[in-house]
């Protein structure tokens, strides 16, 4: 019997090894490639740009206008603080409220409102400028912050460890002066609550003529002040995108979104900056409690 | 050329250990061998369109091939030298070149039998594994690898191999082609089971495996959607890869049960999702089943064949197509029958490897001699029918991806279901009859339907159906046990494609050393009248021992010609030939 069951083994083995040695398709066709892009093929010029967060940055909002005297001051305290961690501290300028209402017919006759930052003045409450909101963490039981409280409540905040990379690239379209924006989140904590992602646009570089008391920094009205990240609007919406539906969010967590935006033609498109952070939502101010936010310029040109 | 190198290594390693021990080499050993050299001239005929630029400027051709086998004990090595200089027409181009595309050693000790080199192989009746070579083909698929056979028991036989397959003259390189392996077991339980010795019903079964692994080329389709922001048109482009199979296995089961006169055999094999060109690349698992039941008794013969296929090309390249079909991994079996007279043969049937069923039967009954029919030596009947036709597909829906059905199943069929579409019919019947000590005959009568659509182009309906009538009137008388005269005369009425044909040829033997011959086809019903050609053929041959010389001028019409159910396309020509065959 014994060359038998050696037959019967060498047999088995053999169909074995020659049965495995054939593949099974069942879904044929699969997406190796996808991509957005004009279809007039004089529209395909693009360029791209992308910043990937790993440490935790901050966000400052400075309410503002350019009829607010003490502004100025506030600006440059902010480029200071700017300058200190950069790049860490991300920034945008809301021209919100009395002051940064236009005056047709004078040097004041720029308007750098728009509906978002109007509505940021009003949901948050804002009643002065300049004023700031760092996170939107509370201070001394508020999320407005006076400029003299801006220096240490950002020095707290850059103490905060990093719960979530952020990754940020800027496809910009020359022909059609549009911009595909690629946001990535990546979870490496985990956290409790629901958050959002909001993706702004800012326009820097702006010069119109700003009122001014501060005599280190010139006369009262300033002809050329330079407006640095004006906020023009949402590129998804004031209070962003949902990233979880549930109470909580788990270490590991990748979340993506892709926006595409025609940019204003009034704006300078390579001034612009987009501006992406993911905050807390609450039930009455909506977001709060940012816990992490990147900047980065939209590239126009090699 | 590596083949010949690889020969040159081969032949040191066989004739060194002979070299050394000199008189090893003559004790016992055998060597025999044939050769057959076909030579053609070709001249110009501007009726049937055979110019010098259709020629490619050739004026001969010749194929030609040498076989050497040594034989001692249980060692044996053989070789096959080949040239083609040029290629006779008809036969693929890739041929030309001289080489030795076959060479293999092998010895055998005890149970154990092992190939190194080339090898033709079957496994059953080689729905999942063939490699098989026809000279007149031009078809050689010939594994280059080894191949094993072991018998632990009596009974049981074991066959793996592992090899490459020829491609003309083509070194292998990976992507080329595939590299195949096998394994096949045969079950004798008669000689198994002591119990069964004696039973007068044999029973065989057998199962084989057959996997192929080819490196496959990346094959993408791109699909684009077009959307609107803001009056910009955009673009989403997606990229899809179709993914192709790297391994394609196969496997088949069969039985084989006999008793006395009665042999019954059935083959059911399938195949492994195998998106290929002659399968349009559709993922569908192939499925095949050939059957044949076999009487004979003294004066009877009856044989029935049967076949259902279902996608079963299996080649060891995806992208390979082309007449006749290389690299063919299995053999689908044709069950439609092989005339030896031309015009019966003028249309042949090529296998349809994507789907067909199929039938044949035939009996051959002999009339005893001294009956009233049978006359004094007996009369031979042989009637034979076969049917091939379309199997039943239920199409799905094209891939939005391919706009195609690429990368689906291709459609849906269940087992056995057979089709509307006549593909080929053949009834025929034959008469051979000698009549006394100097007359014999052959009387034969054809009927035959042809696709032509499906089986020359690949196109799938009735349109072309071509409906023959052919008779044939084979008389050959001896005047002496060495002196004959045979006529033969054919027609072939039709009143589809060429129409009607007439043919004559007149053959004087005188054996075994001389043979003349006249022949003529004459396509008289040709709806164009400048293409009532005479088909005229002169010809003669001499035998000296084992060496034939044959020489033939003459017209040859086009054609396919067909050697189990793979066809090859010959293309007309005029001019001599010469054809020189010799054994040792």
């Amino acid at each position: 019997m014994k060359p038998k069951i050696i037959s019967t083994l060498f047999f088995i083995l053999i169909t074995f090894i020659l049965w495995t040695a054939c593949e099974k398709i069942d879904q044929p066709l699969k997406i190796v490639d996808q991509k957005d892009f004009p279809v007039n093929p004089d529209d395909t010029l693009y360029f791209v740009d992308s910043i990937i967060v790993d440490l935790k940055q901050v966000l400052l909002e400075d309410f503002t206008g350019q009829r607010c005297v003490n502004c100025p001051k506030a600006s440059k305290l902010l480029h200071e603080i700017s300058d200190f961690y950069y790049p860490r501290l991300v920034s945008y300028t809301v021209h919100a409220g009395i002051f940064a209402e236009p005056v047709p017919g004078t040097v004041f006759g720029t308007d750098l409102r728009c509906p978002l930052s109007e509505k940021l003045y009003f949901d948050f409450g804002i009643f002065a400028t300049p004023m700031g909101q760092i996170d939107r963490v509370l201070f001394n039981g508020l999320r407005q912050i006076f400029t003299t409280n801006w220096q240490s409540v950002v020095d707290q905040q850059m103490q905060i460890p990093n719960v979530v990379n952020l990754k940020l690239k800027n496809t910009y379209y020359p022909k059609h002066n549009s911009v595909i924006v690629d946001v990535e989140a990546d979870f490496i904590s985990d956290l409790e609550g629901q958050y959002n992602l909001v993706v702004y646009i800012v326009e820097d570089g702006i010069v119109t003529a700003h009122l001014n008391n501060d005599p280190t920094i010139g006369p009262d009205t300033l002809y050329n002040f330079i407006h640095h990240n004006v906020l023009r609007g949402p590129i998804n919406s004031a209070y962003g995108d949902p990233i979880n539906s549930s109470g909580n969010i788990t270490a590991g967590l990748k979340f993506a979104k892709q926006y595409t935006f025609p940019i204003n033609p009034n704006w300078v498109a390579e001034n612009c900056n987009i501006i992406a952070y993911i905050g807390k939502k609450d039930p009455v101010l909506n977001l709060v409690d940012i816990i992490q936010a990147a900047e980065l310029k939209i590239k126009t040109e090699q | 050329m590596k083949s010949i190198i690889h020969f040159s290594i081969f032949l040191l390693c066989i004739t060194g250990p002979f070299v050394a021990l000199s008189q090893g080499i003559t004790e016992g050993a055998k060597v025999t061998g044939n050769i057959q050299i076909d030579g053609q001239y070709y001249t110009e005929n501007e009726t049937l369109g055979i110019t010098d630029s259709s020629l490619n400027y050739r004026k001969t051709g010749m194929n030609g091939f040498a076989n050497l086998l040594y034989t001692n004990g249980n060692f044996s090595a053989g070789m096959r030298m080949e040239s083609y200089l040029n290629p006779m027409l008809g036969f693929d181009s890739r041929y030309e070149g001289v080489g030795v595309p076959y060479w293999f050693a092998r010895y055998k000790t005890g149970s154990f039998e092992m190939t190194a080199g080339h090898f033709y192989e079957q496994f059953g009746s080689g729905l999942v594994l063939r490699s098989w070579e026809n000279w007149a083909l031009g078809y050689d698929n010939n594994l280059y690898g080894f191949n094993t056979s072991f018998s632990p028991i009596d009974g049981i036989t074991l066959k793996g191999l592992i090899g490459i397959q020829r491609y003309f003259w083509e070194p292998y390189e990976i992507g080329n082609r595939g590299i195949v392996k096998g394994f096949d077991a045969d079950f004798d339980l008669n000689e198994i089971f002591e119990k069964m010795a004696d039973c007068q019903t044999r029973i065989d079964i057998g199962g084989s495996f057959v996997s192929k692994y080819e490196k496959v080329p990346k094959v993408t389709y791109v699909v684009d959607s077009k959307y609107f922001i803001d009056s910009v048109e955009w673009n989403k482009q997606t990229v899809y890869e179709l993914k192709l199979p790297n391994n394609v296995g196969s496997w088949a089961a069969r039985v084989n049960i006999s008793n006395g006169g009665l042999n019954f055999y059935s083959e059911y094999a399938e195949k492994s999702n195998d998106p290929n060109a002659t399968n349009g690349q559709i993922y569908k698992k192939g499925t095949a089943l050939y059957s044949s039941l076999a009487y004979s008794t003294k004066g009877l013969g009856v044989f029935l064949s049967t076949k259902w296929i279902d996608n079963m090309s299996f080649k060891s390249k995806i992208t390979e197509t082309g007449t006749p079909p290389m690299l063919d991994i299995n053999y689908l079996p044709a069950i439609s029958k092989e005339h030896q007279y031309s015009l019966a043969a003028l249309y042949p049937y090529a296998t349809q490897p994507n789907g067909e069923f199929g039938f044949q039967g035939q009996i051959d009954y002999k009339i005893r001699k001294g009956t009233a029919l049978g006359g004094k030596y007996g009369t031979s009947l042989t009637l034979n029918y076969s049917l091939a036709k379309s199997i039943k597909k239920d199409t799905v829906a094209i891939s939005p991806i391919t706009n195609s059905w690429v990368g689906t199943q291709g459609y849906k069929t269940n087992f056995l279901s057979i089709g509307d579409l006549k593909y080929y019919t053949d009834v025929n019947f034959l008469i051979d009859k000698k009549f006394s000590n100097k007359w014999k005959g052959t009387f034969g009568y054809f009927n035959q339907s042809y696709n032509k659509n499906v089986i020359e182009e690949g196109i799938y309906n009735e349109n072309n159906m071509v409906k023959a009538n052919i008779a044939v009137v084979d008389l050959t008388y001896r005047f002496t046990p060495s002196k004959s005269f045979r006529l033969e005369t054919q027609g072939l009425w039709t009143k589809e494609d060429k129409g009607d044909w007439l043919s004559m040829l007149l053959e004087y033997n005188i054996s075994p050393t001389w043979f003349f011959a006249i022949s003529d086809e004459y396509n008289y019903g040709n709806p164009s009248d400048d293409l009532k050609i005479h088909y005229y053929n002169v010809a003669m041959g001499y035998t000296q021992n084992t060496t034939r010389f044959a020489l033939r001028y003459g017209l040859q019409r086009e054609g396919l010609l067909c050697v189990g159910g793979v066809c090859r396309y010959v293309p007309a020509s005029t001019g001599l030939t010469l054809t020189i065959t010799s054994t040792f």
